[in-house]
């Protein structure tokens, strides 16, 4: 593919936000269905199997919230001098507590399950805007991929996310921060790709869905 | 956003009193309902209310004259963030003043400060980076940040408790501009 054009930096840039707004986390199912724009690089819909077989529906994710300032998506690329760069992707937040509810709660992603997720920043609106924006648009999906995958189904990419630590405890003392910071992360050989279907947050912001 | 508009200063600006008139604090609740102005010469709250009723504050008196409201707002990259902290004394460190302390310190809230010049100043309730399905579980709301006591020296020294209400959030502080009812009981507002 030529390079036909270079890149702007604009004003907006450089006011972007860091952090993360939402992290939501879903396991893959192996009749779920992707649709890839490779020519936009992103992500024109993921969906999972209705009741109803060969129905696909609006595909389930679990939204994770964790201590503000405290999560990060982190992406590191090599190039060996082949044809493809490798991308190591990982997201990871911080969960204040050390309560039964929240292990119960990873722990049912703990099982080497294969996992996609979707990071929403919080550049969705200009900093100085403060009415929360009703877009998701500015967010990366991991997991997901479409290059060197297996091309039969999408659920049977191996560049899927898996649980990769969790770290933290208790403290010793009473001024101790008490929680985990969990690591999520995925091999991928191309960029984060940006959904760009229609992403639904539900009324109590633990959960949203995907569909075109 | 663009700068749509500038900013007048007018002859009754200049005669701003300073200081704090009323302190409210209370508990963020299940059921608070928050109502946010943002517009060009707007960033306020409405309203503040819980389950569709008043929500209820408690007055914390102090010694005339002590109480200040400080805002630091420092911008990184793309992000300015506003440390708020308003400390107030409460003198003669007596019974009910530790109680009340110990009501403090382990909740999340939110603070009004009302000026002397009749303008009420929010801290802990902030639009910017709040979790946007469920208002109470916004991080950016006031804690008990500082209490400092002392007995005092000499016989004309201050006895009492300097507290201070601290929250950082991530847009100017917002004024109420609802309604407060104050001393509905004793100790005791409303917003509505």
């Amino acid at each position: 593919m030529a390079i036909a054009d270079g890149m702007a930096i604009n004003c907006s840039d450089l006011q972007a936000v860091g952090g993360t707004r939402f992290i939501a986390i879903r396991k893959w199912i192996d009749t779920d269905t992707v649709e890839f724009d490779d020519t936009e690089h992103d992500i024109t819909f993921i969906k999972q199997d209705s009741a109803t077989p060969g129905t696909a529906e609006p595909a389930e994710w679990g939204v994770y919230e964790s201590r503000i300032e405290s999560s990060s998506l982190t992406i590191s690329a090599t190039n060996e001098g082949k044809e493809f760069t490798t991308y190591d992707c990982a997201v990871s937040w911080f969960i204040p507590g050390l309560t039964a509810a929240q292990f119960k709660q990873l722990h049912s992603f703990e099982g080497g399950d294969c996992l996609m997720v979707m990071v929403i920043d919080n550049n969705d609106n200009t900093s100085g805007t403060t009415a929360p924006s009703a877009s998701e648009a500015s967010n990366k999906v991991i997991g997901v991929s479409n290059t060197l995958q297996n091309q039969d189904k999408p659920s049977r990419t191996q560049q899927y996310c898996t649980l990769r630590s969790i770290e933290g405890g208790t403290g010793a003392a009473f001024s101790d921060e008490i929680g985990v910071t969990v690591t999520v992360g995925c091999m991928m050989y191309e960029t984060p790709r940006n959904y760009a279907g229609t992403i639904a947050i539900d009324s109590d912001g633990l959960g949203l869905t995907t569909t075109s | 956003m663009a700068i749509t508009n500038g900013i007048n200063i007018a002859c009754d600006d200049l005669q701003a009193s300073g200081g704090i008139r009323n302190i409210l604090i209370r508990t963020w609740a299940t059921g608070d309902a928050i109502t946010y102005v943002n517009s060009a010469t707007s960033h306020s709250i409405s309203s503040i209310t819980n389950g569709g009723s008043d929500a209820t504050w408690f007055n914390y008196e102090f010694k005339n004259e002590l109480p200040s409201l400080t805002v630091t707002a420092a911008k990184e990259n793309g992000s300015t963030s506003y440390e708020c902290a308003l400390s107030f004394m409460m003198p003669e460190m007596d019974d009910s003043k530790a109680a009340a302390l110990q009501s403090l310190m382990d909740t999340c809230m939110m603070v009004i400060a009302v000026g002397n010049n009749g303008k009420n100043y929010v801290l802990g309730v902030s639009q910017k980076y709040s979790n946007e399905k469920a208002t109470l579980r916004n991080q950016t709301y006031a804690s008990m940040t500082g209490a400092e006591g002392a007995s005092g020296a000499a016989y004309n020294d201050d006895n009492g408790w300097t507290v201070t209400m601290g929250c950082k959030q991530w847009e100017a502080p917002r004024l109420y501009t609802g309604t407060i009812n104050l001393f509905t009981a004793t100790s005791t507002s409303t917003t509505s």
